[in-house]
Parts: C-alpha cells; sequence; structure tokens
C-alpha cells in the first residue's frame, strides 16, 4: 500500500511542479539559442478558435516558456547519445567538433543556380571567378562517425564546374583546405569557416584572380574572443566541445581605413571597420565580421592609394564570405557584396556591373546546393 | 489534443484531476463532460458539433428502442435509423474520396471531394453505435440522462485513439464508480508505461522509417529495407498500444475499467492468435456486430468463409480510406481462412519459435501494404526488402542505421515480449520493501524522461534568420 501511494504522490508531484513553476516564472522575450522570438500568449477569439490557431499558438507557447528548456533539449541529446544515435538534430557528435550533417544536393536548384551565372556571364560579357567552398562534413570527415551518409562534396564540385564550362574561372579551394585538414580551418561549434580557413582558401586563389598574396607572416593575428559558441551548438546545446576561438588577421605593415555603407530600407547607413565588436558580447558572435546578412553591403577602403580609380568587386555571397572579405580588401579598393537571399529587385537597378574589375561568386556547398537563391539572378538581372 | 504533449500532461490532466476528485459525486460526470468536449474541440473547435449530432442521435435512438420494447417494428427502425446516421457520417467524412477515386477508375470523372477528416471518428462512432445496437440486442439497459451518455461518448481517454468502448463494458460505472488508491496507482504505472512506450520507443524508432520511407526504394540494399519495415512494426505497435495504455490508465485514475487492447501482439504463434492479441477491441466489435449476426460459424463452411472475408475487408477499410488497407485486411482474412482449415494443426507440430517467426514475418509483410498505397510501391519494396532489385546486401547507409538505432531496436524487442512483465510480477511479490521505492522512482526518471523529449520536438533554433 506504501509503494501505492508514493506511486500517487510522485505523479501528481510531478504534474503539478512543472506547470506551477512554468507559469510562475516570468517570460523571456526571446531565446538567444534559438535565435527567434518566443511564442507571446496569443488573443482569444471566436476566429482564432475556429481556425485553430489560438490552441496551436496556445500550445507553442507553453512549451516555449516550459521551466529549464534548454536543459530538458541537453538532457534528451545525452539520452540519444547514450543509445547509440550520433546526431542530434542534423549535427553531428564527434570529439571535441560539431559538424553539421547538410542537406542532400537538391539537383534542379543547382542547375538553376549555374544557369543564372552562366547567363550574367553572357549578358555582361564578364568571366566572373567562381569560389564553391566545401564544408567540414567533407574536409573533414575523418572526424565523422563510422559510415556516416553524407554526399561526396567533392565530386559535387567537380561536377558544377564542370558544367559552368568556361563561362567562369573556377576557383580550387578543395585541394587547400584538405591540405591542411588537421588544422583549426573550420569552427569546432559552428558550421562557418574559421579565419584560418579563409585565409588558406585566400592565400591559394589569389594568383588565379590577378594578384600576389600576404603571406601569413605579414598579418598580425588576434585573438578577439575565447568562448564563440556558434549555429551548432545552439542546434545541439551539446556543451563537451571547446568553445570556439575568433581570430582576426590584421595587416602587419599596410595601413586601412575601411568604411562600409549598408542598405537598409531604402537608405545607407554607414560604419567604421570590417568588424562589430558590440557583437562579441552576444551569442551570435560570427557576425563580428561585417555584421549580419544584408542585401547590399559596400565596403570601401580610403586608405588605399588607388583611390580615385578603385579597383571593384562584386561578390555574390553567402555568409561565408565574411570570413574572406577582411583579406580581400587587400587587393581591391571597393568590395560590394550582394547576399541574393535579401534581394528581390532587379540587379542593375542598384548595381552598374560594368563598373566593377571582377565577380566573384563564393558560396559554401550548402547554400548552393539546397537553395536557389542564386537563380534569382536571371529572373531579376 | 494530443496526450503526447506538455500541455494535455502538464495544464489539462492536472486541472481536470483537481476539479474531478474535489467535486462532489453528483458533479463528477459534468466535470468529465465538460473535460472531454474541451479535449475533443481543442483539436476540431467545429466537428466537435458533429461528435455531439452522433451522440444525441444514438441517445434518442436509445430511449426510443427502449420504449417501443414491444414494437418490432419500431424498434428496428430506430436501429436502422441510427446505423444508416452513423456510418453515414463515416461515409461522408472519412470515406468520400476513396469512393469517387474508385469509381472514377470504373470511367466516371467526378471530382475527388476534400473532406478532412474530423479526428477520432472511426473510435467514436463505433462506439457510439455499439450502444443501439446492443440496446436493441437487449443487452445493455437504457440511459435516460443524456449527461451521463454524453459523458460516455466523450471520454477524454478513449475518444480520439481507442480501445473502443462499448457502452456494456462501463454502463455500471457511469452512472456510479468508485476511486481507491489502488486503481489509482495502477492507472498511473498504465499510463507511465504508455507515454514511454509512445515517446521513448515508438517516436525514436519511427524516425528511423521516415528516414528510410523518404529514400528512393530501389536504391534501398536489403538489410535497409528490413531494417525500415522492422522499424515500422515496431513504431506502430508502440504507437497504438503506448495510446491505448494512456487511455487505460487514466480511465482507471478516473474509475473506469476499460478493457486492454493489446496484450503482446508480437509472441503470438499465429495469426489467429495475433488477432485475438491486436486491438482486441476492435476484433471483438466486429465479431459481435459483424460475424455472428451474418451467422459466424453456424452455416456451413461455404457461408463462414464468405463471412470471415467480409469481416476483413471492413477490418481493412476501418484502419483507412484506401484500397491497399482491404488488401492488407484480405491478406489477413485469407490466411486466417487457410489457418483455420488446415494450417493450424501443421503449425502446431512445429517448435514454438518457429511458429512465433511465421506468423512475425507474415505480420511484417502485411505492414508493407499496411503502408503503401499503390501496389506498383508495395512490389518495389518487397523487392527490395529480397534482393531483387540488384542493390547490395548491406550497404554504409544500413551500417550507419544499424550503429544508431540498436539500442532501440534491442529496447523494442526486448518490451514487445512479456518476459519483462512476468519477472516484474514475480519480483515484485518477493521483494515487496525493495520495489517500494524502486517502483515510483522508475516511474518519476521515465515521467522526466518523457517530459525532456516532449520539450525537444518543440525546440527550434531558426539559423538563418541572421546567417
Amino acid at each position: 500500500m506504501k509503494g501505492k501511494l508514493a506511486s500517487v504522490i510522485v505523479f501528481f508531484a510531478i504534474l503539478f511542479i512543472f506547470p506551477i513553476v512554468t507559469l510562475a516564472l516570468p517570460k523571456k522575450e526571446k531565446s538567444e539559442n534559438e535565435n527567434r522570438i518566443l511564442q507571446k500568449m496569443p488573443v482569444l477569439s471566436a476566429s482564432t478558435v475556429a481556425d485553430r490557431s489560438f490552441m496551436n499558438q496556445f500550445e507553442k507557447y507553453f512549451s516555449d516558456h516550459f521551466v529549464a528548456r534548454e536543459q530538458w533539449v541537453q538532457g534528451k541529446t545525452a539520452m540519444e547519445l547514450a543509445s547509440g544515435k550520433k546526431e542530434s538534430n542534423g549535427v553531428f557528435i564527434c570529439k571535441n567538433q560539431l559538424i553539421e550533417n547538410i542537406a542532400q544536393p537538391n539537383l534542379k536548384y543547382t542547375k538553376q543556380n549555374i544557369q543564372a551565372i552562366v547567363d550574367l556571364a553572357e549578358k555582361y560579357q564578364k568571366k566572373p571567378y567562381f569560389m564553391l567552398v566545401p564544408t567540414a562534413a567533407e574536409i573533414q570527415k575523418n572526424k565523422l562517425p563510422a559510415n556516416s551518409p553524407v554526399f561526396n562534396q567533392g565530386k559535387y564540385i567537380t561536377d558544377v564546374y564542370e558544367q559552368l564550362q568556361d563561362k567562369t574561372a573556377n576557383l580550387d579551394v578543395y585541394s587547400a583546405l584538405q591540405a591542411v585538414a588537421d588544422e583549426y580551418i573550420y569552427y569546432r561549434t559552428d558550421h562557418h569557416w574559421t579565419s584560418k580557413g579563409a585565409f588558406y582558401a585566400y592565400f591559394a586563389t589569389a594568383k588565379a584572380m590577378g594578384y600576389t598574396p600576404m603571406r601569413e607572416d605579414e598579418f598580425i593575428i588576434e585573438h578577439v574572443s575565447h568562448n564563440f559558441l556558434g549555429t551548432l551548438f545552439s542546434k545541439t546545446l551539446y556543451e563537451h566541445v571547446t568553445p570556439d576561438i575568433i581570430d582576426i588577421y590584421k595587416p602587419a605593415k599596410k595601413q586601412q581605413d575601411i568604411q562600409l555603407q549598408i542598405e537598409e530600407n531604402g537608405g545607407w547607413t554607414r560604419h567604421t571597420g570590417l568588424y562589430y565588436p558590440e557583437r562579441l558580447n552576444e551569442k551570435d558572435k560570427y557576425s563580428y565580421f561585417l555584421g549580419e546578412n544584408k542585401g547590399i553591403v559596400k565596403i570601401q577602403n580610403l586608405a588605399s592609394s588607388n583611390y580615385v580609380n578603385p579597383k571593384r568587386l562584386l561578390l555574390f555571397k553567402d555568409s561565408f564570405a565574411h570570413s574572406m572579405v577582411p583579406f580581400l580588401i587587400n587587393h581591391f579598393d571597393e568590395i560590394v557584396m550582394v547576399d541574393l537571399r535579401y534581394i528581390n529587385k532587379e540587379l542593375n537597378s542598384f548595381i552598374n556591373v560594368q563598373q566593377y574589375d571582377q565577380i566573384l561568386f563564393l558560396y559554401n556547398i550548402d547554400t548552393f546546393a539546397s537553395q536557389n537563391d542564386v537563380a534569382k539572378l536571371s529572373a531579376i538581372g | 489534443m494530443v496526450f503526447s504533449s506538455l500541455t494535455f500532461i502538464y495544464l489539462f490532466l492536472p486541472i481536470v484531476f483537481l476539479a474531478y476528485f474535489l467535486a462532489p459525486k453528483k458533479i463528477k460526470n459534468i466535470i468529465l463532460l465538460i473535460a472531454g468536449i474541451f479535449f475533443y474541440a481543442w483539436g476540431e473547435p467545429i466537428y466537435v458539433l458533429l461528435m455531439m449530432l452522433t451522440i444525441t442521435v444514438d441517445y434518442t435512438a436509445g430511449r426510443l428502442i427502449d420504449k417501443f420494447d414491444n414494437d418490432n417494428k419500431k424498434r428496428t427502425l430506430c436501429l436502422l435509423g441510427s446505423i444508416i446516421i452513423n456510418l453515414g457520417i463515416l461515409a461522408v467524412f472519412k470515406y468520400s474520396a476513396w469512393f469517387v477515386t474508385t469509381i472514377n477508375f470504373f470511367g466516371a470523372d467526378l471530382a475527388i471531394p476534400q473532406i478532412a477528416l474530423p479526428i477520432g471518428i472511426s473510435f467514436y462512432t463505433f462506439q457510439s453505435m455499439s450502444y443501439t445496437i446492443d440496446m436493441y440486442m437487449r443487452n445493455v439497459k437504457v440511459q435516460k440522462s443524456y449527461l451521463n451518455y454524453a459523458t460516455y461518448v466523450t471520454l477524454f481517454p478513449q475518444i480520439v485513439a481507442g480501445p473502443i468502448v462499448r457502452y456494456g463494458d462501463v454502463q455500471n460505472e457511469i452512472d456510479s464508480r468508485k476511486s481507491s488508491l489502488p486503481m489509482v496507482s495502477k492507472g498511473i504505472g498504465i499510463f507511465i508505461r504508455g507515454l514511454a512506450k509512445k515517446v521513448l520507443l515508438a517516436n525514436n524508432i519511427g524516425a528511423l522509417w521516415t528516414i528510410i520511407k523518404a529514400e528512393n526504394i530501389q536504391n534501398l540494399s536489403v538489410v535497409s529495407a528490413w531494417l525500415g519495415i522492422l522499424a515500422f512494426t515496431f513504431q506502430i505497435y508502440y504507437d497504438f498500444s503506448g495510446y491505448s495504455d494512456m487511455a487505460v490508465g487514466l480511465g482507471r485514475i478516473l474509475g473506469f475499467k476499460f478493457p486492454e487492447n493489446f496484450n503482446f501482439p508480437y509472441i503470438s504463434k499465429s495469426i489467429t492468435e495475433f488477432w485475438r492479441r491486436w486491438h482486441i477491441t476492435l476484433g471483438s466489435w466486429f465479431r459481435s456486430y459483424v460475424y455472428i449476426p451474418l451467422g459466424g460459424n453456424r452455416k456451413g463452411k461455404g457461408r463462414t468463409i464468405f463471412n470471415l472475408l467480409v469481416v476483413w475487408m471492413l477490418t481493412g477499410l476501418w484502419h483507412g480510406a484506401s484500397w491497399n488497407f482491404v488488401l492488407w485486411g484480405l491478406y489477413f482474412g485469407v490466411i486466417l481462412i487457410a489457418e483455420k482449415l488446415f494450417l493450424l494443426k501443421w503449425l502446431e507440430k512445429l517448435p514454438s519459435f518457429l511458429q512465433v517467426c511465421y506468423s512475425f514475418l507474415l505480420v511484417v509483410f502485411g505492414w508493407v501494404l499496411f503502408e503503401f498505397d499503390s501496389l506498383e510501391k508495395i512490389g518495389m519494396y518487397f523487392k527490395a526488402m529480397f534482393g531483387l532489385n540488384h542493390t547490395a546486401f548491406i550497404d554504409q547507409n544500413a551500417l550507419y542505421w544499424c550503429g544508431s538505432y540498436i539500442v532501440v531496436f534491442i529496447l523494442c524487442i526486448f518490451f514487445a515480449g512479456d518476459i519483462c512483465t512476468k519477472a516484474y510480477k514475480s519480483l515484485k511479490r518477493k521483494y515487496t520493501k525493495f520495489f517500494t521505492v524502486v517502483t515510483p522512482a522508475t516511474q518519476a526518471i521515465i515521467m522526466l524522461a518523457c517530459t525532456a523529449y516532449l520539450v525537444t520536438s518543440t525546440y527550434n533554433p531558426f539559423l538563418y534568420f541572421r546567417f
């Protein structure tokens, strides 16, 4: 009888404690780790009940604010790993590293993206450079769990470059990264490459792009953060990985006076320098490099001696480019970054392509293979 | 509302239990009725009215059948009215698309109706019909209180996913029931067992089937194809029996003894035995209300076979409004007939282990018919399972999935048998004091583990907003 009473007491205690604590605690506005605003209490009305939106949002509200939400997520990840799973929420848990299991390529989107680049090249009679960057799942695949179901990114790059034929100048960063695969070229808790990874890619492709790269000893490497927990940490909340270090490469001898102009709501905001130090105090530290992704960002090196007749680069990119621009800006006086995910207007309404000395498409495989934002160029270009 | 959700477990249940246990006896049914309607309306804010219609029709039919106790013609009319309306509603809301697709196949060119299926309609319709049919057959007493009848149909434990609780099973308890500590405690144990089956086992092994099902069937290695269908085999068992357990457990806490719906079906030694252990309340419903009225096995061999085929076609069709479900039902119908006629006698000569293998394999093959809605896909999947697609026996994906899911599979296999239950029962008798602590502690741990999974299912980092 005592056992039965204990069962009853335990059950009802659990059943009442969690909701009471949840409802009593003050509610947070947003989740840093989930990078989104948490659901607010929904409005109750005949229409929100009839279309179930009230119920759906209420359930979301209750679970978004459930007490110790993130600890529960960590508990579940721990249970899954104990049961032999090697992945959590699409991220491989490797030894002291998290590696994203990027989606299988969408061949239709890939084709559309390729076509858009070819069309642009033909329209403007220019040969753009194309840098397709593999992710950690490929270059550091020896760290992945046995038999991981990942696709061959090397083959994907070869296929894409082949389909572009000679319409583009294809840049090979794969070999350069593979040669240094054991170095700290990808973050441990984030899906981006590190500044060092970007450096190796920069160094290997400079000649093809027509300039002599600076050597690593021509830079001063500064550690700006030792506790970066990135996107892959957010997805898994897995804490047993050493937090990442963010480095910046400052030219030792060159002068730089970098000004950014960011298009925002029809106007332009200004920012001095490549970096956003205030981001280092937030969760989203990668945006320390050139801020968040925006549609158009103009980067000018006003200390360049060529300011009267600037050398210009038009850069179609995803967030991987943010680690690369600090190197490119030593060889161009002006770089205009265009993020096609945030552009919905005609290219030639804000860009005069002929003004640019070079065009570079810089994408990591995940963006290029799973999304068709590049294809927007065909529609709008 | 769904049992395996934070809102149900941590808001609905505490509030309902509090109100229910504090309320005086006379009010308890009102509380349950409100809770049941709220629970159902939470998922179907509009179609809750349809359910109320069914309730009103059958309550009225019951009263009339009782009133016309001496007039057989009128009684029969009331029964027919109730059956036609109930089955009519079911036909429109569940089967109209299937029906139209079928007659289109024969040349018609009608637009296929797109009617959303109201939750639980297959369950509550069958439950409510059981009352009118049993009233007609004089198996149950009339329920004069509309409130009590409505409480029966809307009982939130089983309205959405069964078991199919016939009015006769609970007619006494509806009017007066007793709660007791042992009953509540037992209910809690069964509920937690069901929750664990659903959240820890079904959802997890089901994730593997979701992955494999999304692959190109023709590229699956043999091992992958088997891993996939075995994953589904366990998913559907733990999902369905988990829900039934939660329903039975909740019922017990409230003072109701619902019939069990699953009795370790995968240890069956024949398909005949399997259907006495799987979705027991459905089999029993069809037996009482279709098979026996048709004559059962008392009208000669030919008629028996016909009766069995009708029942199994309907059983298949109950599970889904699509021809592959009919095929699935007939598949079992044919096997059952064969077993009845001669197969069982042969099987009994085999060692138990082989009998279980025979039965389990046939059930697994059945699930292929159940899960794919076209003969083409069914054929492709069987080909994959038997290496006829020119794929490898085992490949990298299969190895990865084995490694990732081996523990879940072992747990699924282990708990599919009754070893654990038997051992627990005998150990508990021997070491009662030990289990006084261990049982509640284990229950608490399981509840916390399930909660972790339920919270995580809504954890959704939105990475590209900024990146």
